[in-house]
C-alpha cells in the first residue's frame, strides 16, 4: 500500500482551475520531484496535503486514512511535515527554538505541569533537546554553533536549513519541501541533494517541488510534472528527460515567458 | 552544590526581590507606598495582556473587562456569600476565566482585527451591563464596603501588608508566567506570533494555545481585579471603562512586550510618570495619549521589547552552556 | 396605529441617521486604507465643538457652522491620516491602531482642557426658533431640527454617492481601494488618495457632530467616545467595506434604540450595537449585505 495516495484532486480560486483532478502516490521510502512551471499548482498541491487549504474536490490518503478536511495541525500530527516556498521560520526565536517547536506535538507539558514542574517535564525538555541537536547535527556546522542566535539573523540559505530541521525534528513518515534550494549557490545545493538522501536514507519519504533540473535528475526515484493544474507525465528521471509533452511544456512555457 | 550553584545563577532574580521587599524601610510615607500597590496592580494587568498581545500577537483591547469581572466577582463572593478572601481571589479568576474562555472560543476563529473588535465590543457591553444592572451591581453607584483581604483570619489593615501582599502576588504572576513561558507552552505561543501558518504546519494546535492563553490572561486579569477591588474597598464602572484597556496598550507600547521586563516597567513608568512630575497629574492621559503616538512612531517594540530577555529563574540544563565556533567538530554522543 | 409610533419612527431614524453618517466615515477608511481608526468618534466631536464655537460666538448660523466643522474635520483627518497610517504604511495594522487610539485620547483631552469636562448648551434662543418649530403631518409632528438632520444626512449621502461612483475621484478611490498597488502603477498617486478618503470619512463625521450638537444641544468632551464605538459597530454590521451596508446598520441600530426604551429596556439600549457587532462578526463575518470575502483567508 502507498504511503500517500492523492486521487483527484482539484481546486479552484474563483473559476481559475489551479489543480484539475490530480492524482499521484507515493510508496515508503521514496523520494518523488514534483516539476512544473510556475504557476503549475505545485505549491497548491502541497497545501492541499498538509490541510493548509482544502481541496475542493479528491482525496488524499495517508497511511490509509483520509486526511482531506483535517486542519494542518492534525495532519502533522499524522506524520506529514514540510516546509515553505517563501521562508517562514520563527524569526526572533531562537535556532534552538525554532526546531523545538517542531517536537511541539510530541510533548506532554500542559499548563498546569508546566507551572508545578514535575521531574517529567525536565526528562521531556532534556529529550528533546538531545533529539534537535541530533537533527541540527546533519548540517553540519550550519547551524550548530548557532543555537542561540534568533532565527531572523541566519543567512538565507541557512534559514532554508533551519526550516527543513524543523520539519524533521518530529520524526514523519513523510515531508514535503517547497523548492528546497531556492537562492542556493551550487556548493551549498550539492549539500542539499546528500540531505535528501540522507534524510531519505534515515527512513522519512521526500515529496520535493524542485525547479533545479539537475537537482530533480539525481535526486528522485520517481518525477511527476505538472503543467496547468493537470498532471502531464509521471516516470522515472530517464523516461522524463525523454518525454515530449515535457519538453514541450517546458520549452512552450519557457517560449511563452520570453515572449511577454 | 547544584542548589547554591543555580541560587547563585538565580542571584539578580534574588537581588531585585529583596531590594524590594526592603523598600518600606525606606519609604515612610504612606502615600508613596500606595503609589507602589498601584504599580503592582498595573503590573500584573500589563503582563496579563502581555500573555496575549506581546507573546500570542493578538491584539486584545479591551482587557479592562476581565480586571472587572474580577473586581466584581471578589467583591460580590465576599459581600453575598461570605467567602474568605482566599477563595474570592481563585474564584475572582476562575470566573473571569471563564469569560475569557467564552469570549475566546468562538472569536478565535476570526482573523486578526475582527477579533480584535470583539474584545473592543465585550469591553464595552460588559461596562454598560455594569452601569446598568441595578439589582446585581448597584449600577453607576458601585459596590461599597468591600472588606478588607484575610488570610487564613488574618484581616490585612495597613498599607504596608497590602504593599507585601501585591509584591507576592506580582512574584507570583511574574515566577509562573516564567514557568509557562520557558517550556512547551511559551515556545508555541510565540512560535503562533512569529507565522502562525508555519507554526499549525508544524504541528502546533494553534486554536486550543490561543484559548489557553486568552483563558490565562483573563484569570491574571480577574486576580489583579480581586486585588483592587479589597485594596480600595470600593468599585464602580468607572473603574473600568474602555479608556483602562488603553491604559494598559500604553503601558505595553511603552515597555514593550513579549517578555516580562518589558510590561512591568511600563506600567511602572506609567504610573510614576504623572507622580514625579506632579503637574504633570492634571494631564495624566495626555500622556498616556502622547506616548502611545509617540513610541509607535518612533520606537515600535517600545522599551524592552525587541529581545526575549532571559531572567534565568530555572535551568534545564545543568551543564555549561557550549560554545561553538568555527571549525569545532560537533557529533553528538550515542 | 398609533401616530406616537410614527414619532418614534422619525426619533429613531434621526437617532439612526447620525450613526449611519459616522459609519460611513468608518467604511469609507476602512474600505480605502483597510484600517480601522478609533479617532473617528473623537473628530465627531471636535467638529460638533466647532459648529458650537461658531454658533456661540461669530454667527448664529447653522450652515455657516456647517461649513466650517466640515474644514476643521477635514484637516483633522489628514492629520490623522498621516500620523497613524502615512508613516506607518509598512508596520503591522495593530501599529497604526494603537496610535489612533492615542490620537483619540489625547483629542478627548484637549477637548476638556480647552472647553471643560461639563456639557455646554447653545444659549437659549440663538438658534431664533428654529428649535421650536414644527409641522404636522397627519398627527405627527415633526420637528424642523429633525428634518434638518434627515435631510442634511440624506443630502451628504446623495453626495457622497455621486463622488464615489460618479466622479473621477471617487473612480481613484474604489481602484486604490481595490488594489492600491495597481493604482500606484496606473499612475494613482496613492497618497493623496489615503488622505482624501480620511478627509471625506472625517467631515461625515463632523457634519454629524454638528447635526447632533444642534438636534440635542449638548456638547461635551466624552460625546464621541460612545456615539463613535456605536458607528463603529454599525460598520461592521453593515460588513465593514458597503457603504449601503453602514447605512443600513446605522438607521438599524437607531431604530431598535429608540424602540427599546418604548418596549422598557432603556437601561440596555446602548448595549444593543455591541451586541449587533459581536453577532455579526461570529456569525457573517462579511456583514450583513456582503459576502463572506472579507473573512478569515489566509494562504502561502
Amino acid at each position: 500500500m502507498a504511503l500517500l495516495q492523492i486521487a483527484e484532486i482539484t481546486k479552484e480560486f474563483g473559476g481559475l482551475k489551479a489543480l484539475r483532478a490530480v492524482s499521484l502516490h507515493l510508496d515508503e521510502g521514496e523520494i518523488v520531484s514534483l516539476i512544473g512551471p510556475n504557476g503549475a499548482g505545485k505549491t497548491t498541491l502541497f497545501n492541499c496535503i498538509t490541510g493548509t487549504m482544502p481541496p475542493d474536490r479528491g482525496s488524499v490518503r495517508f497511511n490509509g486514512e483520509e486526511i482531506v478536511g483535517r486542519p494542518p495541525h492534525e495532519v502533522a500530527r499524522r506524520g506529514i511535515s514540510r516546509t515553505f516556498q517563501h521562508i517562514r521560520v520563527f524569526g526572533q526565536m531562537s535556532v534552538l527554538e525554532n526546531v523545538m517547536v517542531g517536537r511541539d506535538f510530541r510533548g506532554r507539558t500542559g499548563i498546569f505541569s508546566a507551572l508545578l514542574r514535575p521531574p517529567r517535564v525536565g526528562r521531556e525538555e532534556a529529550e528533546n533537546r538531545e533529539r534537535c541537536l541530533e537533527v541540527l547535527a546533519l548540517f553540519g556546522e550550519r547551524l550548530l554553533p548557532r543555537l542561540d542566535q534568533p532565527a531572523r539573523e541566519l543567512s538565507y540559505a541557512n534559514r532554508r536549513r533551519l526550516e527543513i530541521a524543523r520539519a524533521l525534528v518530529s520524526g514523519p513518515k513523510l515531508i514535503l519541501l517547497d523548492e528546497p534550494t531556492a537562492g542556493m549557490n551550487p556548493h551549498e545545493t550539492q549539500q542539499v541533494v546528500d540531505l535528501i538522501r540522507l534524510i531519505c536514507e534515515r527512513g522519512h519519504s521526500v515529496l520535493v517541488i524542485e525547479h533545479k533540473m539537475k537537482v530533480v535528475m539525481t535526486v528522485s526515484d520517481r518525477i511527476v510534472v505538472l503543467d496547468h493544474g493537470e498532471k502531464i507525465a509521471e516516470g522515472t528521471p530517464a523516461a522524463i528527460a525523454a518525454d515530449p509533452t515535457v519538453i514541450e511544456a517546458y520549452m512552450g512555457g519557457r517560449r511563452r515567458a520570453q515572449a511577454d | 552544590m547544584r542548589g547554591l550553584k543555580s541560587i547563585m545563577a538565580n542571584s539578580p532574580v534574588l537581588l531585585i526581590i529583596a531590594a524590594f521587599a526592603a523598600v518600606p524601610l525606606f519609604v515612610a510615607n504612606m502615600y508613596y507606598l500606595q503609589v507602589l500597590v498601584f504599580i503592582g496592580i498595573y503590573a500584573i494587568l500589563a503582563l496579563s495582556l502581555n500573555l496575549l498581545n506581546g507573546y500570542v500577537g493578538m491584539l486584545s483591547i479591551g482587557h479592562a473587562a476581565f480586571y472587572a469581572i474580577g473586581a466584581y466577582a471578589s467583591a460580590k463572593l465576599t459581600i453575598d456569600l461570605q467567602l474568605p478572601w482566599v477563595l474570592a481571589l481563585a474564584g475572582a479568576g476562575a470566573i473571569a476565566g471563564g469569560f475569557g474562555y467564552l469570549i475566546a472560543k468562538p472569536t478565535l476563529r476570526l482573523s486578526g482585527i475582527y477579533m480584535t473588535l470583539v474584545t473592543l465590543g465585550f469591553n464595552m457591553i460588559l461596562f454598560l451591563v455594569l452601569q446598568n444592572w441595578m439589582g446585581f451591581t448597584n449600577g453607576p453607584l458601585g459596590i461599597m464596603d468591600i472588606p478588607p483581604p484575610s488570610i487564613f483570619g488574618f484581616a490585612l489593615g495597613s498599607r504596608l501588608q497590602y504593599y507585601y501582599l501585591i509584591l507576592t502576588l506580582v512574584l507570583l504572576t511574574v515566577f509562573s508566567m516564567h514557568r509557562l513561558m520557558d517550556c512547551r507552552f511559551g515556545r508555541a505561543l510565540t512560535a503562533i506570533r512569529e507565522n502562525e501558518l508555519a507554526a499549525e504546519a508544524t504541528g502546533v494546535d494553534t486554536t486550543r494555545y490561543k484559548t489557553q492563553a486568552f483563558v490565562l490572561s483573563a484569570s491574571y486579569a480577574g486576580i489583579a481585579g480581586s486585588f483592587y477591588a479589597h485594596f480600595v474597598k470600593y468599585i464602580s464602572p468607572d473603574s473600568f471603562t474602555i479608556n483602562e484597556s488603553f491604559i494598559l496598550l500604553a503601558m505595553l507600547a511603552f515597555g514593550g512586550q513579549g517578555n516580562l521586563i518589558g510590561p512591568m516597567v511600563g506600567a511602572a513608568a506609567l504610573i510614576l510618570i504623572p507622580e514625579i512630575f506632579r503637574p504633570l497629574l492634571e494631564y495624566r492621559m495626555f500622556v498616556y495619549g502622547g506616548i502611545l503616538i509617540v513610541m509607535m512612531l518612533v520606537r515600535r517594540q517600545g522599551l524592552f521589547g525587541s529581545r526575549s530577555y532571559r531572567l534565568r529563574l530555572t535551568r534545564f540544563d545543568p551543564s555549561p552552556v557550549r560554545v561553538y565556533q568555527r571549525g569545532d567538530k560537533f557529533l553528538p554522543e550515542g | 396605529m398609533p401616530s406616537f409610533i410614527f414619532e418614534q419612527l422619525i426619533n429613531g431614524l434621526t437617532q439612526g441617521s447620525v450613526y449611519a453618517l459616522l459609519a460611513l466615515g468608518f467604511t469609507l477608511i476602512f474600505g480605502t486604507l483597510r484600517m480601522v481608526t478609533f479617532a473617528h468618534g473623537e473628530v465627531y466631536m471636535i467638529g460638533a465643538y466647532v459648529g458650537f464655537e461658531i454658533i456661540r460666538l461669530l454667527h448664529p448660523n447653522f450652515l455657516l457652522a456647517l461649513g466650517a466643522a466640515l474644514a476643521a474635520t477635514a484637516v483633522l483627518g489628514i492629520v490623522v491620516e498621516v500620523l497613524a497610517f502615512h508613516f506607518l504604511r509598512n508596520a503591522p495594522h495593530a501599529t497604526s491602531l494603537l496610535v489612533t487610539i492615542g490620537i483619540s485620547i489625547l483629542l478627548v483631552n484637549l477637548a476638556q482642557k480647552v472647553w471643560g469636562p461639563e456639557t455646554q448648551s447653545i444659549p437659549f434662543g440663538l438658534l431664533g426658533r428654529l428649535g421650536d418649530f414644527e409641522i404636522n403631518v397627519a398627527g405627527v409632528y415633526i420637528t424642523f431640527l429633525q428634518m434638518a438632520v434627515l435631510g442634511v444626512t440624506l443630502l451628504l449621502m446623495l453626495l457622497l454617492y455621486f463622488v464615489i461612483n460618479r466622479t473621477k475621484l471617487g473612480m481613484v478611490i474604489r481602484a486604490t481601494a481595490q488594489d492600491y498597488e495597481a493604482a500606484s502603477a496606473m499612475g494613482v498617486n496613492v497618497n493623496v488618495i489615503y488622505m482624501a478618503a480620511f478627509a471625506i470619512g472625517s467631515m461625515l463625521g463632523g457634519v454629524a457632530g454638528v447635526l447632533v450638537g444642534v438636534y440635542y444641544n449638548l456638547f461635551y468632551p466624552t460625546m464621541g467616545g460612545l456615539y463613535g464605538l456605536k458607528a463603529f459597530s454599525a460598520s461592521v454590521v453593515g460588513g465593514l467595506t458597503s457603504l449601503p451596508g453602514a447605512v443600513v446598520a446605522g438607521l438599524m441600530i437607531g431604530l431598535v434604540e429608540t424602540f427599546s426604551v418604548e418596549f422598557g429596556a432603556s437601561n440596555f439600549r446602548h448595549v444593543f450595537s455591541f451586541v449587533f457587532m459581536i453577532l455579526i462578526l461570529l456569525l457573517r463575518p462579511g456583514g450583513l449585505f456582503g459576502g463572506r470575502e472579507m473573512a478569515h483567508t489566509r494562504g502561502d
